[in-house]
């Protein structure tokens, strides 16, 4: 009996997966052929040519950018400045004139536009380094983003969004930190910015996967944006219960924010866009954030003693042993309304 | 509730009747062996981690609050092992009790009660032991925490604990293999020999539909033992020196590694007479290539995708995606060359990795639905 989880009630049908298929076998009761028969029907057979073929595209790509972009950074005092520019220059018009040839919507194309993208970012750095101007690194950055975001928004790859967001992403806290003041609002700012730019960003996802655009609703492309925006707003609740005092306004807006963004969360991918997974990720950090929230009351943001801490043991048990209830409850009703 | 692909028991009886691999007398049977198994499902992962996250901070809680009120000292062994001994008892008793205890929040909350007992109590066990014997005794970690996992893991209702313990006994034996050099054959013999046990009990328990469910988190932990041994010998120039202080030879683990690449190809393949065939046999040589470019790391990730992804396990498909990028580069940071050398290697292996799926396209294979 697995006690990480246990069964409520009984299951209205029986549902039959690998594993329970796997221990039939394994006790004789079903024949190799009947195993490979029922997997047959609950798994589809592995198109291993194609897997392959993807796997080695892909590496094979990374492989050849990674080592141009190693090339520029630690060869460049060799190369005349011209050679380097005019390189990455038609390096990108090759991959440009690929999503012209190709036409969006391809492999190739996204595997282009992404090469593309990330040689504006090469480009950059390397002009900074021949021409210096003592620009902040934020500013490459940004530029990089401001860039590429035309060539994005027209090339519909998920690939190429990833790595925009991504470079946005670090643009963004560098800026923060190297541009606004570093006072008592320097890291609230800096939250309610980035869960305002991937929560942004997430909720544009949403709204174009729901209305039948093909490519961002691939899952992955969710989990990119939901994972940093998770743990952006789990880190800021446990700052803001850490110093609860002296807050401004900019800290109770953050704390307002955060609260939303949880809310949302389970909201969303509970009832509108049902995603247990997501719903985990939110679960383990509201927990987490519910457990400090308990020891924050309990010790008054001072030291902690002998009682609190068999307390909080029990609490924790608790917490957690209803959060698993709960998600257990949740993705059952899910599974039987899907 | 698995979250697995699945499908209806019934549906599933009637398409066996129809194919004649399940007799009319057979049926009744299978079908209370379906409900049986049904009933004690494999949680997802995701419901495991969030048990393993509250369970890890409650012992953080429990261990504080013993050592506050002065119940435990660390400089008593006994004392640590008695405490430890009491705890595992609880826990143990618990996790017999937890098939009788009706289904609902109270049961999760003694079944994560239990397992947070299980793991106070194999904490103090190990301390105190290690107390006791000196923590300049060889061996004695290994043998403290095999003797609590031998104990436990019959009853441990957390198959996620099932899998740690086993796994801390293959850490603590490595250390002492690399860290201690406890091992009388050297730290390069005492390497290829643990992890040929590791690889061995990883392929025998997880390839094998025969084994019992109940030994598959022990062939996860041996699965994560290789790993542990691959991020040694990959990490940095020094293929391991960092651990062992002395010169490691790795070539064993590499070959044991090109061999379990090859075999779980072959195995996923259907047998090791697929491998004539070209497609199979391409990949081989590609395998052994890789193997004399010393590439500990990305064998091992391409093990793990290639499990992972015949088994439809999509954690342990993510790991290997991870873990594939990670090794590359490591790879090529450990390379003895020069940074012109680096970036035209790696130029040069994306470019024949490009050709090749040219090639295979031009061969069909990349449309070919089986192995």
């Amino acid at each position: 009996m697995n006690a990480d989880v246990t069964e409520a009630t009984a299951p209205p049908v029986i549902r039959v997966d690998r594993r329970i298929l796997d221990r039939l076998a394994a006790r004789g009761l079903i024949s190799t052929a009947a195993r490979d028969h029922g997997l047959g029907l609950i798994e589809p057979p592995r198109r291993w040519g194609v897997w392959v073929a993807r796997l080695v595209t892909v590496l094979g790509a990374s492989l050849v950018l990674s080592g141009i972009v190693y090339f520029f950074a630690f060869n460049w005092n060799h190369i005349p400045p011209m050679v380097k520019l005019g390189a990455i220059a038609a390096m990108m018009a090759a991959a440009v004139a690929i999503v012209v040839v190709a036409g969006f919507g391809r492999v190739v194309s996204d595997v282009a536009v992404s090469a593309a993208v990330v040689l504006v970012g090469v480009f950059l750095a390397v002009e900074g380094q021949i021409h210096q101007t003592g620009a902040d690194a934020w500013q490459l950055f940004a530029g990089w983003a401001a860039a590429t975001l035309a060539w994005v928004l027209l090339a519909n790859s998920a690939a190429a969004w990833a790595i925009w967001i991504a470079v946005a992403n670090i643009a963004v806290r560098l800026w923060w930190d190297q541009v606004r003041p570093f006072d008592d609002t320097h890291h609230a700012g800096l939250y309610l910015i980035l869960i305002g730019l991937d929560g942004g960003l997430l909720v544009v996802r949403e709204i174009l996967a729901g209305r039948g655009v093909v490519w961002p609703a691939a899952r992955w492309t969710r989990f990119i944006l939901v994972l940093p925006l998770i743990g952006v707003t789990t880190t800021a609740a446990l700052v803001l219960l850490d110093r609860p005092r002296g807050y401004t306004a900019v800290t109770w807006a953050l704390a307002a924010t955060v609260a939303a963004v949880f809310a949302a969360l389970f909201v969303v991918y509970r009832r509108t866009r049902p995603d247990v997974a997501v719903l985990a990720a939110a679960t383990i950090a509201a927990a987490v954030v519910l457990d400090f929230m308990v020891f924050q009351l309990l010790t008054g943001n001072g030291r902690a003693d002998l009682g609190i801490f068999f307390l909080m043991g029990l609490t924790t048990l608790a917490i957690f042993a209803g959060a698993v209830a709960w998600l257990r409850g949740v993705a059952r009703r899910m599974e039987v309304a899907r | 509730m698995t979250g697995r692909p699945s499908i209806d028991a019934v549906a599933l009886l009637a398409s066996w009747r129809r194919a004649g691999l399940v007799t009319a007398e057979e049926t009744p049977g299978l079908a209370s062996a379906l409900h049986a198994a049904s009933l004690d499902p494999d949680p997802p992962i995701y419901l495991k981690l969030l048990a393993a996250v509250g369970t890890a901070l409650a012992t953080v809680f429990f261990l504080g609050f013993l050592f506050m009120a002065d119940l435990i000292s660390l400089k008593s062994g006994t004392g640590l092992v008695a405490w430890g001994t009491a705890f595992l008892v609880c826990g143990i008793a618990m996790s017999m009790a937890l098939g009788r205890a009706s289904p609902g929040l109270g049961r999760d909350f003694f079944a994560q009660s239990a397992f947070a007992a299980l793991a106070v109590g194999k904490v103090l066990v190990v301390a105190g032991a290690i107390q006791i014997f000196g923590e300049h005794t060889p061996w004695v970690p290994t043998m403290a925490l095999t003797i609590v996992t031998v104990a436990t893991y019959p009853v441990s209702g957390s198959s996620l604990d099932r899998v740690l313990s086993p796994y801390a006994v293959a850490a603590s034996a490595l250390m002492e293999l690399l860290g201690r050099g406890n091992f009388g054959a050297g730290a390069s013999v005492g390497l290829a020999v643990f992890h040929a046990a590791a690889t061995a009990v990883a392929g025998g328990l997880l390839l094998s539909h025969r084994v019992p469910q109940v030994l598959r988190p022990i062939g996860l932990a041996a699965l994560g033992a290789m790993g542990t041994v691959v991020c040694i010998v990959a990490s940095g120039h020094t293929f391991g020196f960092w651990a062992s202080r002395t010169p490691l030879d790795i070539r064993p683990v590499e070959v044991m590694l090109v061999v379990s690449l090859v075999g779980v190809i072959a195995w996923a393949a259907g047998g090791f007479d697929r491998l004539m065939r070209e497609p199979l046999a391409m990949a081989t040589i590609g395998v052994v290539a890789l193997g004399f470019a010393g590439a500990p790391g990305i064998l091992f990730a391409l093990v793990l995708l290639t499990v992972g992804h015949a088994l439809h396990d999509v954690p342990m498909r993510v790991v290997g995606i991870l873990a594939l990028p990670a090794f590359l580069v490591l790879w090529y940071y450990g390379k003895d060359m020069t940074f012109l050398m680096k970036s035209a290697a790696l130029v040069g292996s994306g470019a024949l990795l490009l050709a090749a799926r040219g090639f295979m396209r031009a061969r069909g294979w990349d449309r070919e639905d089986t192995p």
